[in-house]
């Protein structure tokens, strides 16, 4: 995909349940910038709604802006006020460099899989 | 000369500054990098500089030496103002959880250089210094249109 296509954004959610806690799981396919970040927030406001869990699959983000990257923080503070979290999963080589760029790793938590976002909401050991 | 008047963001500027960096010799890995951070200030223009009404912005894509490519963005904001504010520090975002003003740092993070000078008549310049590594065009080759004769 060309970095000049602007609009392209496609989302697929679903609600799963792991350790007995529902957990959102919302997976972009495009670019997140301005003309599609009005998109990625309703998208992920609709997903943030179904569980405080949200994991937020990137690996196909060809393209994030500072715009898309806000909308991200946005989610992700929403999600704190849930007592939940929002983490992103496999981000893209691109969306990577833009999260330490951004100094928003710490934020956003990204990790390399599912099963390494949910893992902590496994009950703990006695 | 071949100069390029757009209301950014828009698509075809896009396409454009793309074909431009691909022509001055900018490696595929270092594409979407380099379109990043012309949209970056292009959006700092338009809602700093711009905000209280409209304009143009012009932009020129040339090789400026082996290796390095230059984009210079020249507006004639209103503001000038903004480019010279220090932008707040990224833990300090960080800490305040705030969606917002990371932008210039992606562009110092992802530029060789950025260098902001004042436009005579009015209006800024904002020149990034860009990084490829592999076509290596001609030096002082230019793409979108000749290197400005202005002093930056």
């Amino acid at each position: 995909m060309s970095a000049a296509d602007p609009k392209h954004l496609i989302s697929i959610t679903k609600l799963s349940e792991y350790y007995e806690t529902p957990v959102c799981f919302a997976g972009f396919h495009g670019v997140v910038r301005d003309e599609t970040a009005f998109k990625f927030r309703e998208y992920l406001e609709q997903a943030g709604k179904r569980s405080s869990y949200l994991l937020v699959d990137m690996s196909e983000v060809s393209y994030l802006s500072s715009t898309g990257l806000g909308v991200l923080v946005d989610q992700a503070r929403f999600q704190q006020r849930c007592n939940g979290w929002l983490r992103v999963v496999d981000p893209s080589p691109t969306v990577r460099m833009i999260l330490n760029l951004s100094g928003t790793a710490g934020i956003l938590s990204p990790v390399a899989s599912v099963e390494e976002g949910v893992k902590d909401l496994a009950p703990k050991a006695a | 000369m071949n100069r390029i008047w757009l209301t950014a963001p828009e698509p075809a500027f896009r396409r454009h500054l793309e074909s431009a960096l691909v022509r001055a010799g900018m490696a595929p890995d270092c594409l979407l990098g380099s379109i990043l951070s012309v949209d970056e200030m292009l959006s700092n223009i338009v809602e700093h500089g711009y905000r209280k009404g409209s304009g143009s912005i012009q932009v020129c894509v040339w090789s400026q030496a082996q290796g390095i490519i230059r984009v210079a963005l020249l507006d004639r904001a209103p503001d000038t103002s903004w480019f010279r504010k220090p932008f707040p520090s990224l833990e300090d975002q960080a800490k305040k959880l705030a969606s917002r003003g990371r932008g210039r740092a992606i562009v110092q993070g992802l530029a060789r250089r950025v260098v902001h000078r004042s436009r005579p008549g009015g209006g800024n310049i904002l020149l990034l210094e860009l990084s490829t590594h592999t076509h290596m065009p001609h030096r002082g080759e230019s793409v979108l249109c000749p290197q400005p004769t202005l002093n930056i």
